[in-house]
């Protein structure tokens, strides 16, 4: 890759001033931003101009978002939010008690799942600082997920992935829910259902979920629709579904 | 720091402390952030797609993705509103891409950078904002047109620079030209603005 730009000092501030307005085409933005990983003075370049473009993004007629923005980005934020009192990575034994703090059923997504789907989504949204990794250990397994047996609803598709103690719920396609609606993440061990995380999904209908807690002796993954907060008990059908084993 | 400040305290905390908490799922201090730069982010979201439902729709969208990836975001790189701004500016951008069947549509009268308004927010870096919004105003207006219709189509229509330059019919090199004078003119300007300069922002 050439880096003539960068021995010219006016093609390297014009393509800056272009990185930093947003006008670099994708393939030139990326080839920059690894060009930023290694370049101190680079960064520095585009840190001074940030202002800049701060006093244009800024510069718009400022109008009052509608009350619903608020309640309903809130509205999804608690129904996601770490318990009140932190709570530590859960033994498995002990999961089910740390998980709910018994307010009316709402449910509560541990720290620690949290934490791994942070950590994932760090890994798929800046796959470029995580270069050279060393995460040569146990390799992640898929599983894919489907529409359960007999479901009517057919047009759905995800993937399970299982990273070590890791596990997350990739999901492709389901279909869009209400606002006051969540979907909620389920394992099946032993005939019974226990509850352990909510979502909703992105605008493309794709979502990813943290299935926090041991998966050892369960034979499989689901995906209900619930009302907001989630429920303790399914109370629709099994819209997704991966199969463990 | 405390896991679980008073709302009081969390007020009174910088965006990049509040930034600590998101990353452990503390909806009280997203709250805050959500007070401090909510505004700004559907007021931007709207300038540039024009709908208020779709300008709803884009900032719950980046907010939402900026809780559930609270740990990308790096102090190192820029401030919490850049940050806030620079991701409803994309998502808006593919919002109106989206509508519009790919290419967003295309508005040469786009000089909204002379529509100047300062930003109605109360945190400190609002303030000082604040002080400096009618020399900031005035840098905008007194920005040449050609300079300033650049940058809004850049910023605003989510152009790059070669579909400006082939829909003006003007050069690459002069639309980048533009680009970077007029950027260089308001960071300048700024920073005269601001008295003193840091160190830090002295240019590279």
């Amino acid at each position: 890759m050439t880096n003539d730009w960068h021995a010219d000092s006016d093609l390297l501030r014009e393509e800056l001033a272009a990185y930093s307005l947003g006008a670099l085409p994708d393939a030139d933005a990326e080839r920059l931003e690894r060009h930023l990983e290694g370049c101190a003075s680079c960064r520095s370049r585009v840190r001074w101009l940030e202002p800049a473009v701060n006093v244009i993004s800024g510069a718009v007629e400022q109008r009052t978002p509608p009350a619903s923005l608020r309640e309903n980005l809130m509205a999804t934020v608690r129904a996601e939010a770490a318990p009140e009192r932190d709570v530590r990575p859960a033994k498995p034994t002990s999961e089910r008690g740390s998980w709910w703090q018994g307010l009316g059923g709402l449910v509560r997504r541990p720290a620690v799942g949290m934490a791994v789907m942070i950590v994932l989504v760090v890994g798929l949204g800046a796959g470029y600082l995580l270069a050279g990794g060393s995460n040569t250990a146990d390799a992640p397994t898929f599983t894919k997920a489907t529409a359960p047996p007999g479901s009517t609803v057919t047009d759905v598709s995800g993937t399970l992935e299982r990273d070590g103690e890791t596990t997350t719920l990739h999901v492709q396609s389901l279909p869009k829910i209400a606002r006051d609606e969540v979907y909620e993440v389920w394992v099946r061990r032993g005939g019974a259902m226990e509850p352990r995380s909510v979502f909703v999904l992105n605008r493309d209908g794709s979502a990813e979920a943290a299935v926090p807690g041991s998966l050892a002796g369960a034979d499989a993954v689901l995906v209900t629709r619930e009302p907001h907060g989630g429920s303790a008990q399914p109370t629709t059908p099994a819209v997704l579904q991966a199969s463990l084993e | 720091m405390d896991r679980n400040p008073t709302p009081e305290a969390l007020q009174r905390l910088a965006d990049e402390d509040l930034m600590t908490l998101v990353e452990r799922k503390n909806a009280a201090a997203f709250e805050v952030i959500y007070d401090r730069h909510g505004g700004a982010a559907y007021s931007l979201a709207y300038r540039i797609v024009g709908d208020s439902g779709l300008a709803e729709d884009v900032t719950q969208e980046a907010l939402l993705s900026m809780w559930r990836s609270g740990a990308r975001f790096d102090s190192a790189r820029g401030s919490v509103r850049s940050w806030t701004l620079g991701i409803v500016r994309n998502r808006a951008i593919d919002a109106l891409r989206r509508a519009s069947g790919k290419a967003p549509k295309l508005n040469l009268d786009d000089d909204l950078v002379l529509d100047a308004q300062p930003a109605d927010e109360l945190t400190d870096s609002e303030a000082i904002r604040r002080e400096t919004s009618a020399r900031v105003r005035g840098v905008l207006r007194d920005l040449p047109d050609e300079q300033s219709q650049v940058i809004g189509l850049a910023y605003f229509g989510g152009f790059s620079h070669s579909e400006i330059a082939s829909m003006l019919g003007m050069p690459l090199g002069t639309v980048k030209g533009r680009m970077r004078l007029g950027l260089e003119k308001i960071r300048v300007a700024l920073a005269e603005g601001m008295g003193v300069e840091r160190s830090s922002e002295v240019l590279p």
